[in-house]
This record gives structure tokens, C-alpha cells and sequence, in this order.
């Protein structure tokens, strides 16, 4: 088990290594590089300069040979500086990744926690007025855009009741748990509503599929509680699939926390990766994404070895038949 | 030999299942034989019946005698020379029937495009004469003009497995391949689909290839039977003699295994209990050994080769080193007539 | 319920139907499946339901287990099991019937066991909930039954998954959860149809064996004729949701009352029986939709005549001890 987990993480390694190649091609194709922003900014520079930065900085080499040096670098640990920052990148990225980690793990096990027991609750009840109503208020959190209910959150509560701070990451001048726990609240609760709905749907769905099947009845026929009928068997079943979904959609948590960022004013990756790209500061961009790519895979990797826990017929060698 | 020569002809067919690991650089973990070194031949006209347990390789083989799928090794004889690696006259000459026609049969189409369908992709006729055609089709396995425009979900079990069979039937075949043909249909409706191959085939003089699991099925329409353990051919001969004196301790098994009825409720026998051996760790030697009361040291050392009866019907050929030595009284004994 | 005209079991009546109906929600309109089925089952007797896919003989044993679909209830009859109407109890007191005094076995072994539950659980669970074991001892009682059930080396088998298992064993562990509470009655639906024949063969004389050693009652239900005379005691053959004969097994098989038993049997292809053309019923099992004016059988019955169409022949008793729902039969025989 261990030896295949270990495989399948070289298998992510080798994604992620093609992933760095094509976003570094992309980044590449974008019109203008630094030195044509020096061009523009500065207009005592002569083509010839330009020219001749471009070829200190190397940026007149192919895009592949750029690649491979950039690659070289960023194996020894060395990711570039930051244009709009002047740090080096990885100095910029680090404390944001761990702003929006907090982010995306609280909503995260917030949406969760809200959507497997009302999915199960749901499909229990399936196509009955309380699963109808469940189905309409999941979809409203789906189809709710982001923004405009990151404005009625900051309108309701921090505007209105003053109960909550608008935005920010923590007031300045206090170092408190509390007071960083008080800011986090509402982009939480934002981000989870809308995954919240999704994951309620999947569980739902999940949950239907397996009561509808032999094996729920032959518990029933056992004359075993409706309870241990659910949570032993119905429910069991359920999850694996279920696990799968959420952790494919962990993608769309990223970026949804680009929109809850920009929102309530927390420094974040989302925020730190569009800033970047309007920015031309590629050495920034080019890690934060990365990174997202790394998250993506990482959480692809923990459904795998999830599922394979949740069902056994599930192995790493396959599906037997 | 004086028999008809062979309209297809399968020598040494082979075909093994690569097992892998799941990703992106799934590792061979492991080889599943489906079909081992079978040599069969199916004669212009005659029925053969294919029988034999789930995982016998018995489906695999009907697929690879009509290249629906390419052997690993061996070779592929169509009217007495070699096959082609794309033959286009084994496409249109040999058709199929699957067991489930709900699944064979796309439910977007109608019957009557369903029908079409092998006449428009083998060139063989257009528009009008095709229309003509369908409606000929329909009439031949018992359906109306009438139906051509319906859907498969608006008819009945029996009914979809007649669309199958008039689709087969489209580019006049010379062999239909029926995988378990009726065993998804109700009994009193099996019997109408049986006589209606029957039927058709009195009429068309095609061969059929019969797969199925239904021994009873295979006595009453079978020329010729083919039993399959686990990959290999064990048993091979005309119906009565196959079915009068099996010639394998496993076609004993099977013969003995099939109910019969009106012979009142059952004595519980004691009896070897076993299971089929996993694909995975095939058993060295013949493959039946673990489950076979004769089996002594050669058969759990060799693998025994398809042999004719020294004193049998001609063309009946068993794998078996003990075939002729094992007991008589053993099992059921006699088995047709058994019933009433 | 009239013992007379019910070709009634040999021994003391453990579960009787009488005029059990079944009636399904199909697309607002209520649809009768199940259609006044009465017969009885006698202690420790092996009666098989024969009927074709439409005749409702699951429905019937759903409907005896109180676990029908939800579109599905019982819309009249009783379904007295050794006294008892269960078709009256609340949910609590049927779940406690359930597995303890009626048992059921399932058609796919494959989907009728928890595939991420251990087969071990999965027995042990029908201990824990009936007798009140602990799970040491539900566990050591598992083993037992697995022995019982004819599976070899049960200690290393309690902790696998089903799908470890063949198809054969997989019924054997749904036969040793059934049979855990140690109930009267077991229902079989179709427990051989998704087994290779060998495997079925082992799997009827686990059946027979079991039932020789716990003294249980049997009701299985199938298509096919040759299980049911290996299994039967008694027969009772059901079409379209009606009852059209039941008698003694032997006698049913070889001499059948109704026309239809007739055209099923003869219709069933067996090893040695008639070659060539194979008898056929015509035409095919109707759907519940059609209207159910007189006999149901009558539109495929080539000696039907015209109150047949028109009115429902009742149960008569017919040569032999059988008994069959046929104008001609009652004609035969004479009131």
C-alpha cells in the first residue's frame, strides 16, 4: 500500500513537472515581457538597450531553453524575484498560500459539514416536498454568485449589525486568535455556501443510487434497525463515491477563494495570482500556480487513497471484477 | 475425413487479458488466459454449440472466430485459406446475436435503421431496394412492415431479440455467432425465438455458432457440441454422442448438474464441493484436476491433448488421460431419455 | 380460507396467503400485480411459486416480507404467518418478524451483499440485532454458520469482502445470514438463476440439506421448472398475479390441469425431450396495463372460448388433488 501510494505521488510529481512546462509556455505567450515594461516606462531606453537586457536576462533564448533554466533554478530551491514586490517570490507566495490554506480548509469543512447530513437527510425524503425544498435552496447556493453574496454578508453583518468585520485579516495593531478567527467568518461562511450546495446534490445523489439497491433491502429482510440499515450499510457505500466528486471539484474551491479574497480584502492566492499576471510579474505568477496545481493534485491523490479505504473492491491494482 | 470442408476455421487460437494496475503507468500485473490453444471449425449449415460456465472463455472464443477481436496467436482459416487481417468478406458473412438486446440494440434508432444499419455499412444496397429489404427482414423473423418505425424500447424481450437476429440476418450471412441468444427471455417466449433460428435456417443454410450455458437448449437445436473449461476445449462430437457418453468427467459434471424435472424433490447428495480456479493461478496441468474425482499425478503434471475415442463416434474428441478408464456408474449414467 | 379449493399442505399450515393483492402506482394510476393470491405453506413444507417475469411471484415475496417498493403496497388480503397477520403489524413489530421468524435469499448474490461490509458483519449483524450476542459472540456464531453453509476454512473467510468470493459462495453467505435467527420460513427468490449449473446443483442440495437439519419452511420462487421439482414439495404455478393450479409436485409436473402449466412445461427445453421444433406458448406475457377482463391467459390459450374472455374462472379442484383456475377444468370435473 505504502509502495503504491509512493508511486502514485511520483506519478503527481511527473504531472505537476508537465503542468510547469505549459504554464510556463503560457506565461510565455503573453504580449509583452519585463523589459518591454521597462521599454514603456522608461523612454531614454533605445531598442538597442532593450535588446541588450533581453539578452542579459536571457530572454532572447528559445522558450524551451528558458524553460530548462528556470526548471534548473527552481530544483535548487531558487524561484525568482518578484517585479511588483521586490522580494524573492517564494517570500511574496508563503504567507498567502497559508491565508487562503485557512480559508479554503475552513470552508471547506464547513460546506461539508452542512452538506452530508442535509444530502442524506434529503434523499431519505427523495421526491417529497422537504427533498424538493432541499434540491431548490442546494441549487440557489450553486447558481448564487459569489460576489454579490459576499456583498449582502458584509451588508447584513458587518454593515448593518456591525457584528462582524467587513474585511481584512486581522485589526490592525491586535495580534489575537480571536480577532484573526472574527475576520475569517464571513469569507468562510461565503466560500461554503456556494460549494455547500454542490456537495449536497452529491451526497444526495449518492445516497438515492444506494438505497435503490439489493443489498439495502437484504438488510432490511435481516430485520435490522432502519438505523444500523443507514448508517451501516447505505451510508458506507454512499461516501466513496461521494469523496471522489468533492475531491475532484477542490479546483473550483481555489478559485472560487479568488473571488472571496478579492471580496473581503484577504491576502491571499487568488488575489496574489491575478495581481501577479496583470502584472507581468511572472517569477510570482508562475509559482502561485504551481502551487494551485499541486493542491489539485494532492487532493486527487488523498480521494484515491481515500476511496481505496472506503471500498475495499477499490485497489490500487485496479477494480476487480 | 469426408466431412464438409470448414467455413471458419480457428487453429491453436489464443487469447490472454493483460491485468493492470490502475494510473497513469499501470504495471502488467498479471496475464488472464481467456482462451487457450482452441482448435474448432464450424462446417457450412450445422449448428455447433458452444457450451460451458461463466469465465470458460466460451464468449472470447465466439468473438474471436468472427475477429471481433484479434487472437494473440493462431491462426484464422475463412473458407479455406487464411483470413486477412481485415477481411472484408468476414465482416458482412459472419454476424452476431448477443444475449442482451437491450444493450445491443442503440435505443436512439429505430428498428427498422437498426436493421439497415449492416446494409448501409457494407455498401450492399441503397435507398429504396434497402427500405425493401428491412421490410422483407421484418417479415422474416415474424415482425410487421409496420414495425420498422418503431423504437426498441416499445417492444418486448422476444420482440428486440427478432430485430437482432433480422439485423444478423441483413447481409445474408453464411454463420450467425448467437451468444445465449435466449437466455434473457421468458421460457414460453424462448421456445418462438429457438424454432424462429430454426426456421431461418432451413430457409438461408447458415451455419450457427451456438453460445450458451443451457444444455437443455443445446439438446434440443445442436449438430455439434463444444464444451469449454476454463479457457480449453475438453470435449468435442456430434450431439448424441457427446450427450450419451460424455467422454469428460467435467461434461459428466454438467450433464449431471442440469435438473430434471417432474423427477420428484432431490435427495441431497454429497459431493466434492469446489470452485473454478481463479484465472490469476491457473492450475498446472488440466485445468479440471482440483475439481475432478479421478484426477491422479499426470493430471496435475500435463496438460492433456484433444483426442479421438478409440472406439467413439467419429469426431468426438475428449482431454482427458483417464477418458474411457473412469468408472461407468459414476454419476447419473445415462442421461438423454432420462426424462420423460 | 377454504381448505377444499386451496390443495391444501400436508402438514399444520405455517404461512397462509389469503387473497393477498398487490397493487402498484404506475404514472398516477394504481395497477393490481398481485391479484387475490390464496394458498397455504405447511411447517417445514417446500412449496414453489412458478410464474414468468410479469406473474408477480417477487412482488409476492416482497410483499410477505413487508418490503415492497415504495410505489408498491398491499392493497387488501392478510398474510397470516403461524397465526399472525403480518400485513396488520406496525413497522416495529414486521422488523422484528423480519430474519427471526421469515428469512429471504436474494436472485444476484453479487449485489445482495454489502460490498464493503466483511461477510462476517454481515452474519454477525443478524445475530446481534435477533438474539442480543455481543460481537465476540456473534463472531464465533458467524464462523459456525459459515461452516454450515459449507464454506471451507471459515475463519480466514469471516474477515473477507464479498467480492472476494464466487458467485456460489456469495449465496452460501446469503444463505447463512437468512438462516441465522434460525427463522421458519425462508423465501428463495430465483437463489440458483445467476449461478453456473454445477454451482446451482451445490446450492439446492445446500437448501435441501439445511432444511432436512433446521426444519424450516421454504417458498421458492422461479422461472425455472427444473429447480422447482428438484426443491417442491408442492407447486403452485401463478400468471399474470393470479393463481391458475397448485397441487402435490409430482403430480403438477406430470400431469398439468391448466392449459397454461401445460404449454410451460412443455415449452421448457430439456436434455432427451422432443428435438427440432421446441413447443411454444404464443404470443407473450402480458403487462399490467391491459385490462384484466376474464381469464388472463385466455388471449394466448388455443382452446379458449367465450367465458373465458368474460368471466374469471375460480380455483376447482381437478383430478389428482391439484387444484386449477380453468373453465374447463371446473367443467370437467363437474360441481
Amino acid at each position: 500500500m505504502i509502495r503504491v501510494i509512493a508511486g502514485r505521488s511520483l506519478e503527481s510529481l511527473v504531472v505537476l513537472l508537465l503542468m510547469s512546462l505549459v504554464i510556463y509556455a503560457l506565461i510565455g505567450l503573453m504580449p509583452g515581457d519585463p523589459i518591454d515594461l521597462m521599454v514603456q516606462g522608461d523612454p531614454r531606453l533605445t531598442p538597442a538597450d532593450a535588446a541588450r537586457l533581453k539578452a542579459l536576462y536571457g530572454l532572447d533564448r528559445p522558450l524551451l531553453e528558458r524553460y530548462g533554466n528556470w526548471l534548473l533554478a527552481a530544483l535548487g530551491g531558487e524561484f525568482g524575484y518578484s517585479r511588483l514586490h521586490n522580494q524573492p517570490a517564494l517570500a511574496v507566495i508563503l504567507p498567502r498560500l497559508g491565508n487562503t490554506c485557512w480559508l479554503m480548509g475552513a470552508s471547506f469543512l464547513l460546506s461539508l459539514a452542512i452538506a452530508l447530513p442535509i444530502g442524506v437527510w434529503s434523499a431519505l425524503r427523495a421526491r417529497t416536498g422537504a427533498d424538493y425544498a432541499v434540491n431548490l435552496a442546494a441549487l440557489a447556493g450553486i447558481s448564487l454568485p459569489t460576489f454579490w453574496l459576499a456583498l449582502m454578508l458584509i451588508t447584513l453583518f458587518a454593515v448593518q449589525l456591525q457584528w462582524l468585520p467587513a474585511g481584512g485579516l486581522q485589526t490592525i495593531g491586535v495580534e489575537s486568535v480571536a480577532d484573526r478567527a472574527r475576520h475569517l467568518v464571513l469569507p468562510v461562511v461565503c466560500l461554503a455556501v456556494t460549494h455547500a450546495g454542490a456537495y449536497t446534490r452529491f451526497m444526495r445523489a449518492a445516497m438515492v443510487e444506494v438505497l435503490r439497491l439489493d443489498f439495502v433491502r437484504a438488510a432490511r429482510a435481516k430485520g435490522l434497525s432502519e438505523t444500523r440499515v443507514l448508517f451501516a450499510h447505505a451510508l458506507p457505500n454512499a461516501l466513496a463515491p461521494t469523496v471522489t466528486v468533492v475531491a475532484l471539484s477542490f479546483g473550483a474551491l481555489f478559485s472560487g477563494a479568488l473571488v472571496t479574497e478579492t471580496m473581503f480584502a484577504q491576502l491571499g492566492m487568488g488575489k496574489l495570482v491575478y495581481d501577479s499576471i496583470m502584472g507581468n510579474d511572472y517569477n510570482v505568477a508562475l509559482v502561485a500556480l504551481l502551487l494551485a496545481t499541486a493542491l489539485t493534485l494532492a487532493a486527487n491523490l488523498a480521494a484515491d487513497v481515500l476511496y481505496a479505504w472506503l471500498d475495499p473492491r477499490v485497489t490500487f491494482a485496479g477494480r476487480t471484477p | 475425413m469426408n466431412a464438409p470442408a470448414p467455413l471458419i476455421e480457428g487453429r491453436g487460437l489464443t487469447r490472454r487479458y493483460p491485468l493492470r494496475s490502475a494510473g497513469l503507468f499501470g504495471a502488467r500485473i498479471g496475464v488472464v488466459p481467456a482462451v487457450t490453444d482452441v482448435s474448432i471449425s464450424v462446417s457450412p449449415g450445422e449448428t455447433l454449440a458452444l457450451v460451458g460456465e461463466s469465465g470458460s472463455g466460451k464468449s472470447t472464443l465466439g468473438r474471436l472466430l468472427g475477429r471481433l477481436e484479434p487472437a494473440d496467436s493462431g491462426r484464422l482459416w475463412y473458407d479455406g485459406a487464411p483470413a486477412p487481417k481485415r477481411d472484408r468478406r468476414l465482416r458482412r458473412d459472419v454476424q452476431y446475436v448477443f444475449q442482451d438486446p437491450d444493450g445491443s440494440l442503440s435505443p436512439r434508432l429505430t428498428a427498422g435503421a437498426i436493421i439497415a444499419e449492416p446494409l448501409a455499412v457494407l455498401g450492399l444496397s441503397d435507398g429504396r431496394a434497402r427500405a425493401v429489404r428491412v421490410a422483407e427482414l421484418l417479415a422474416a423473423v415474424g415482425l410487421e412492415p409496420a414495425h420498422a418505425g418503431r423504437y426498441p424500447h416499445e417492444f418486448s424481450g422476444g420482440q428486440r431479440q427478432r430485430i437482432a437476429i433480422a439485423r444478423a440476418l441483413a447481409p445474408a450471412p453464411r454463420v450467425i455467432i448467437a451468444d445465449e441468444p435466449v437466455s434473457a427471455l421468458d421460457v414460453s417466449v424462448q421456445g418462438q425465438v429457438l424454432n424462429l433460428m430454426a426456421d431461418l435456417k432451413a430457409r438461408h443454410g447458415h451455419a450457427y455458432l451456438l453460445i450458451t450455458h443451457d444444455l437443455a437448449v443445446v439438446d434440443a437445436i445442436a449438430d455439434r457440441v463444444a464444451v469449454m473449461y476454463f479457457g480449453r476445449l475438453v470435449e468435442m462430437g456430434p450431439r448424441d454422442a457427446l450427450f450419451t457418453r460424455p467422454a469428460h468427467p467435467y461434461t459428466r459434471a454438467l450433464l449431471d448438474a442440469v435438473p430434471r424435472i417432474g423427477a420428484g424433490k432431490r435427495q441431497p447428495r454429497r459431493q466434492a464441493r469446489s470452485e473454478p480456479p481463479s484465472p490469476l493461478a491457473p492450475p498446472a496441468g488440466c485445468a479440471y484436476h482440483p475439481r475432478c474425482p479421478f484426477a491422479d499425478a499426470i493430471c496435475r503434471r500435463e496438460v492433456p491433448a484433444l483426442t479421438p475415442m478409440a472406439s467413439g463416434t467419429p469426431g468426438h474428441v475428449r482431454a482427458c488421460h483417464h477418458a474411457g478408464r473412469w468408472p461407468e456408474g459414476l454419476g447419473s449414467g445415462s442421461l438423454a431419455g432420462a426424462a420423460p | 380460507m377454504d381448505r377444499e379449493l386451496d390443495g391444501a399442505p400436508l402438514t399444520a399450515p405455517l404461512l397462509e396467503l389469503d387473497g393477498l393483492t398487490v397493487a402498484v402506482t404506475v404514472a398516477g394510476r394504481s395497477v393490481t400485480v398481485v391479484d387475490g393470491l390464496a394458498f397455504a405453506l405447511g411447517t417445514g413444507e417446500t412449496l414453489g411459486l412458478v410464474g414468468e417475469s410479469g406473474s408477480g411471484k417477487t412482488m409476492t415475496a416482497l410483499a410477505i416480507m413487508r418490503l415492497l417498493p415504495p410505489a408498491a403496497r398491499i392493497a387488501g388480503g392478510r398474510v397470516q404467518l403461524a397465526g399472525e397477520d403480518l400485513a396488520a403489524l406496525d413497522e416495529g413489530a414486521m422488523r422484528r418478524r423480519r430474519g427471526r421468524r421469515v428469512a429471504m435469499i436474494f436472485q444476484e448474490p453479487i449485489t445482495a451483499l454489502d460490498p464493503v461490509m466483511t461477510v462476517g458483519n454481515q452474519i454477525a449483524e443478524v445475530l446481534v440485532a435477533h438474539d442480543g450476542l455481543t460481537r465476540r459472540q456473534a463472531r464465533a456464531e458467524a464462523m459456525a454458520l459459515l461452516d454450515a453453509v459449507g464454506i471451507a476454512l471459515p475463519a480466514a473467510r469471516l474477515d473477507e469482502y464479498p467480492h472476494r468470493l464466487s458467485g456460489g459462495m456469495r449465496q452460501r453467505i446469503g444463505i447463512a445470514a437468512a438462516i441465522a435467527a434460525r427463522p421458519a420460513l425462508l423465501i428463495a427468490d430465483e437463489p440458483t438463476t445467476a449461478l453456473d449449473v454445477t454451482v446451482q446443483a451445490e446450492i439446492v442440495d445446500l437448501l435441501l440439506e439445511l432444511q432436512a437439519r433446521l426444519g424450516m419452511a421454504i417458498l421458492v420462487i422461479s422461472h425455472n421448472l427444473g429447480l422447482i421439482s428438484e426443491l417442491a414439495d408442492r407447486i403452485a404455478v401463478i400468471y399474470a398475479g393470479r393463481l391458475v393450479e397448485i397441487g402435490a409436485a409430482t403430480d403438477v409436473l406430470a400431469a398439468p390441469a391448466h392449459p397454461y402449466t401445460r404449454g410451460l412445461i412443455a415449452a421448457t427445453p430439456r436434455i432427451g425431450g422432443p428435438r427440432g421444433r421446441l413447443a411454444t406458448i404464443p404470443g407473450m406475457v402480458p403487462g399490467f396495463a391491459e385490462s384484466a377482463v376474464g381469464c388472463r391467459f385466455a388471449p394466448r390459450c388455443t382452446l379458449a372460448f367465450d367465458r373465458c374472455r368474460s368471466e374469471v374462472p375460480a380455483l376447482a379442484a381437478a383430478a389428482g388433488g391439484r387444484h386449477a383456475a380453468c373453465h374447463l377444468v371446473a367443467a370437467e370435473v363437474g360441481p
